[in-house]
This record gives C-alpha cells, structure tokens and sequence, in this order.
C-alpha cells in the first residue's frame, strides 16, 4: 500500500502512514486538487502557516508505464493567487514511487530562522535535517555538494536563492536522471517561495535497498495494455520532432506561422528565427560534443532532453527548451542561441521560472531600460537579480510586477502569471486555454496550435480548449503529455490499466472523468480563492491590436469564456 | 532510390523534395516539420530544394509543445 509522508515544520515532526484510501485511485494533478480542496485554505496567504507544500507521483507511478515518473507539486501560488499544480521530469518521481511514497505534505512554517533539508535515506527512514551550510546557494551548487555528500544515486529537489528569497517566480529544480543537473523545472507559479516559506531548502530521496512493489487487482491486464501503449508511444516518438532535434524544433513551426511571439508580443514577423532554430540548435550540439535524445527520467521513449555545450565544448545548461528559446530570443528580439542558453543556465541555476522572466526582460525592453535584442543587457539584468539588487529583487516577482514598476501598458500576464510562447491571436485556442485554465497563463493546460488556421469559427476553438484542457488534466495526473501526445488513438488502453490496477471496469468515463472533476475542482478552488469571470481574461491589447503577421485579433468574446466549463 | 518516411521512391533526376513528397502520398501542413538528409527545411515553402539519389526525407508532426 502506498504511503503518505507528512512533515510538521512548526514542531519539526514527520509521520508516515498509508496513503488516504479516497486518494488512491488518484496522482499528480487530480490527488493535488482533490488535496487541496480539503485541506488547504483558499484565502489563506499563500507564504503563511495555512499553505501546504504537496509533491505526489502519478496514478501509474511504479509501474513500467513510461513517463509515469513525472513529479507533480502544488500549493496555493504566491503568483496567482490560486491553485497551482507544477509537474516535473527528472529522477525524483521514479525514487520516491521506489520508496513506496505517493505522497508528501509539508505543513507549516518553522518558528525560527533555520533551513532544512528533507532527506529518506536508503532504508525508507525520512527525516528533516539541518541545511544551515546550503543556505543562499544556487541549485548546481548544492546539487553537487548533495551528490558528494549522498552518492550518486540520489535525487533531488532544491530551491535556489530565489526561493529563499520567496520570488513569486522561483521555482523547484528537480535533478535529472543520469546527469544529476538541477535542470527539470517546476517553474510556473512561484512555487519555489512556497518551498522557501517553509524554509526548506531541498528534498533528499536516496535509492531504496528494497523498492516498493505496486499492487494490481488484475497484473496481467495491467502488462498487456501498458505494453501496448508503451508501443505505441514509441513508434509515434520515432516520428516526433521532440525525439530527432527537441522541443527547440517548435521555433521553426511557430516562426513561419506567426505564432512565434516577437517583441513582447508586438504580432511581427521574426525574420532570424532560424538562427534560434533546429539546425543552429542541431549543429551546435554536433561540433560541441552535446546531446539530444536524452531521457529525463527512466524508462521514458520520447527522449526529448538535451545537453548543450558552450563554444569551448563545455557544460552549459540542459533541458534547453522552446519557451526558453522563444520568450529570451525574438520576444526579446535576441537571435543569439548561445546567449540564451547563459540564460537558461542562470535561471535554473537562481531557480527562476524561465517564462515569467523572459517575458519580463521583453517588457523592460518595451520600456525602454535595455534596448531591444542586446543580449548582454538582458544578461546585465538577470545577473542583478542573481545578486538580488533592487531592480533585480523586482525582477524575480516577475512580468506584472516589472511591467508595473516601468509603467508599461502592455503586460503579457494572466492571473499574474505570464504567456507562454504563443500568441494567442494565432492559436485563439491556446489563448482560451491562456485566460480559463485555472493555473493561469499555462500552455501545457491545453495547446490547441495546429488548429489556429482552421476555418471553424469561434465555437469551435472554444470547444478544442475544452476537451484539451479536460486531457491534460488527466495526462498530467498519469505521465508526461509529450507521451500522451502519441496515446490519443487508443486511450482505451488508459481505463484496461485503470482496471488492472485498481479493478473494476475498463470504462473510458473512468478515466476522462479524472480530468473534468480535477479541472471543476480546481476552478472551484479558485472561486473560493476569490477569482472571478474578470480573471478569466486576456490582457487588453490582444483583443485590440492585431497580429502584424497575419492580420489576427483574438476575438473571443467573455460570454464565450464564460460559458466554456459549462459541462 | 530516395526515403520518404522510410517509404523508399524510385530517384529520378531532376526530382525535387516536392516531386518525393507527391509521389508518397504525403502533404505536409503548415505544423509538420520536413528534414531532408538531416537538416530542417522552412516550413511552409514549396519545398523545391533537388534531391540526390540516396536522400532522405524525414516528414515530423509537432504533436505537443512545449
């Protein structure tokens, strides 16, 4: 039976028990919203005593389902105000299912000062110990003094000097399989400064001596369907451009179609795009010694991960991914791969949320602080924010904060938190998902790009955010949705393995039914957080200028916002 | 002989990746990355670019983002 793991940091307690039987048929996103609709206040201030940090596995996590392993982290967010679910590859997920562990809970702020470290060693004993010597460093730092100090297998989750400083954008670094680098990031949100409020500086999870051995109500059942989708993950991956070149290859989609943003969002053309794309991404690696291909975690077929090498052929930063690339590079109207790979490499680093920040940096731009596409500026800014200077202490809460403390009109930002890299104008679905998903401006809620250049009309948009953001509320709650990308032809499959986990029947309602109900929960979380219709909403000037490239507004009306959940 | 996919097309000369990709029966949108021998070509254009007998086409869905 699975285990819960709960940790008191006012008393400094931690208990284990087994996982909450109403819980059990739930992971990721769906046992974080069920969680907190419970448990956590919705008024409460998301830094204080009342707030929980949550990290749980998936539905499938133990089994042999590749990319079960993905780790999901919730909490009330500092940046929105509302709930929030942050998932993660890496190698942690895959640990803790090891150590029989599906969920963690830590409750509470310490009385004193002191820092942290949560550590289950070997034997499966969990305790709190003193992190005193890592505090104010940087997630590489103390990713490499964990792995000196604990061997190398390990995992670990950490919060950089930004969580410490509780940044509205920092983030939980998750070490990736293999490397150990603390690249995987659990970065929308501001989650990183929940961590910090609970002054916990890193979660610890030694490989066990004896790993947890999932139960199935039907083992044979379970094999046969999870084989056969693992199967089909892998043969549509063989064809995936996220497999051959990376999740970089979108720029090269995006940058033809007008969806590629381009100065913060102005509706241009980038004509450089291909200077930040797959064949200067793809070259780079090869005459420098890096990698794509790579598995973030174990057992995963998409192998959309990377190593990328500066020019001398050395470690850079990996898990150099499209946002990072789009949102630093023409929303910034920067062209230079490699400086933006600096960028990545500081933001994991400092435990930043690369989105949030790069689209801060555009609209310091807009501003007029940097000039436009200077490079060494942008990387002038975020190294005060590294040193925590005042400019740079605003930076770290992010685009709304900055664009307000410049005066600047035009902030990309919904429920505080910032746009992903796709204009909305272009992919009117991907923005309904932008303004109604209940985590914010959030892509990976339901990005509906391919379907920008339809001719169906409004309703139809409305109608593909809807049944996306139903999917990858359960995909969040069962695997990496990469993978469930490939699955969407059999997702039968899910409720067999439903029903040879759990038992029961094969009935697809099972499983699509996770989804609506995490998706309803977590509006309702909201609705009591005090959100409104009005935050379901994109900033102004998407719906009043149009897309330079294409002649595109985005033209959904509130009503049909409104109306989207009715279901 | 050229490869479409894996598909293997007769080579003839004078053969463009858009003769290759009419003759497999594919038609690439606007969301659908097209490598040939490795490298990315824009998406979106004509795809006019010659072939050599041994190319290889590679046609990539995005399927995802992120």
């Amino acid at each position: 039976m699975w285990s819960k793991l709960t940790i008191d940091m006012k008393n400094l307690t931690l208990s284990k028990e087994p996982l909450d039987d109403e819980y059990r048929e739930l992971g990721g996103k769906s046992l974080i919203a069920q969680y907190m609709i419970k448990n956590v206040p919705p008024q409460c201030d998301p830094l204080s005593n009342e707030n929980q940090l949550i990290f749980c596995t998936t539905i499938f996590a133990g089994t042999k389902l590749t990319t079960a392993h993905r780790l999901s982290i919730g909490g009330k967010s500092p940046l929105t105000g509302g709930i929030k679910e942050s998932n993660a590859g890496g190698y942690a997920a895959s640990l803790l299912a090891e150590q029989g562990i599906k969920l963690v809970v830590v409750k509470e702020i310490p009385a004193d000062d002191r820092l942290w470290f949560l550590h289950i060693n070997a034997e499966g004993k969990a305790s709190l110990e003193d992190a005193s010597m890592y505090e104010g460093l940087n997630n590489y730092d103390i990713a490499k003094k964990l792995d000196e100090r604990f061997g190398d297998k390990i995992a670990t989750v950490s919060i950089g000097s930004a969580g410490e400083r509780l940044y509205k954008c920092s983030s939980l670094q998750v070490s990736e399989f293999g490397t150990g680098h603390p690249s995987r990031a659990a970065a929308r949100g501001g989650l990183g400064a929940l961590m910090g409020s609970k002054r916990l500086k890193a979660v610890v999870i030694e490989k066990p001596l004896e790993p947890y051995k999932v139960q199935y109500a039907n083992e044979a059942q379970f094999k046969d369907a999870c084989l056969k989708l693992n199967k089909l993950i892998a043969e549509g991956a063989k064809n995936d451009p996220f497999q051959t070149i990376g999740t970089i290859s979108t720029i090269d989609v995006t940058g033809a179609n007008g969806i590629l943003p381009v100065d913060n969002y102005s509706g241009k053309l980038f004509p450089d795009y291909t200077e930040v794309g797959s064949n200067k991404f793809m070259s780079n690696l090869k005459s420098r010694g890096g990698r794509n291909k790579r598995a973030c975690q174990p057992g995963c077929v998409v192998q959309c991960s990377n190593v990328y090498n500066d020019k001398n052929g050395d470690y850079l930063t990996s898990g150099f991914e499209y946002e990072t690339v789009a949102l630093f590079g023409p929303n910034c109207h920067i062209s230079d791969l490699d400086a933006i790979a600096e960028m990545d490499r500081i933001c994991d680093d400092l435990g930043v949320d690369t989105i949030d920040i790069a689209n801060a940096i555009a609209v310091c731009m807009e501003a007029g602080k940097i000039p436009w596409g200077d490079a060494a500026a942008a990387l002038g800014l975020l190294k005060e924010m590294a040193e925590g200077t005042e400019f740079g202490n605003i930076l770290g809460n992010g685009c709304e904060a900055v664009g307000k403390s410049l005066g600047c009109k035009r902030i990309p930002v919904v429920k505080h938190q910032a746009i992903a890299g796709y204009d909305p104008r272009n992919t009117k679905g991907t923005g309904i998902t932008y303004a109604t998903s209940p985590m914010g401006a959030d892509h990976t809620a339901g990005l509906s790009m391919g379907r920008a250049f339809e001719d169906t009309g409004r309703a139809a948009q409305a109608y593909v955010s809807t049944k996306l953001q139903v999917a990858m509320s359960f995909a969040d709650s069962m695997m990496c949705i990469f993978a469930f990308a490939h699955t969407v032809t059999d997702l039968q499959l899910f409720a067999e393995m439903m029903a040879g986990l759990f038992g029961g029947k094969a009935d697809l309602l099972r499983v699509t039914s996770i989804g609506v109900k995490s998706l309803l929960t977590e509006r309702a979380f909201n609705k009591m957080a005090g959100m409104t219709i009005k935050d379901d909403r994109l900033p102004d000037f998407f719906y009043t200028e149009r897309s330079i490239a294409t002649g595109s507004q985005f033209d959904i009306n509130d009503y049909e916002l409104e109306v989207l959940f009715e279901f | 002989m050229i490869k479409v996919n894996g598909l293997k097309i007769e080579f003839k000369h004078g053969m463009t990746v858009a003769d290759a990709l009419k003759s497999a029966g594919k038609s690439p949108d606007s969301m659908t990355l097209v490598v040939l021998d490795g490298k990315l070509l824009p998406c979106g254009q004509p795809y006019k670019d010659s072939l050599a007998d041994g190319s290889e086409i590679r046609l990539l869905p995005i399927v995802s983002g992120g």
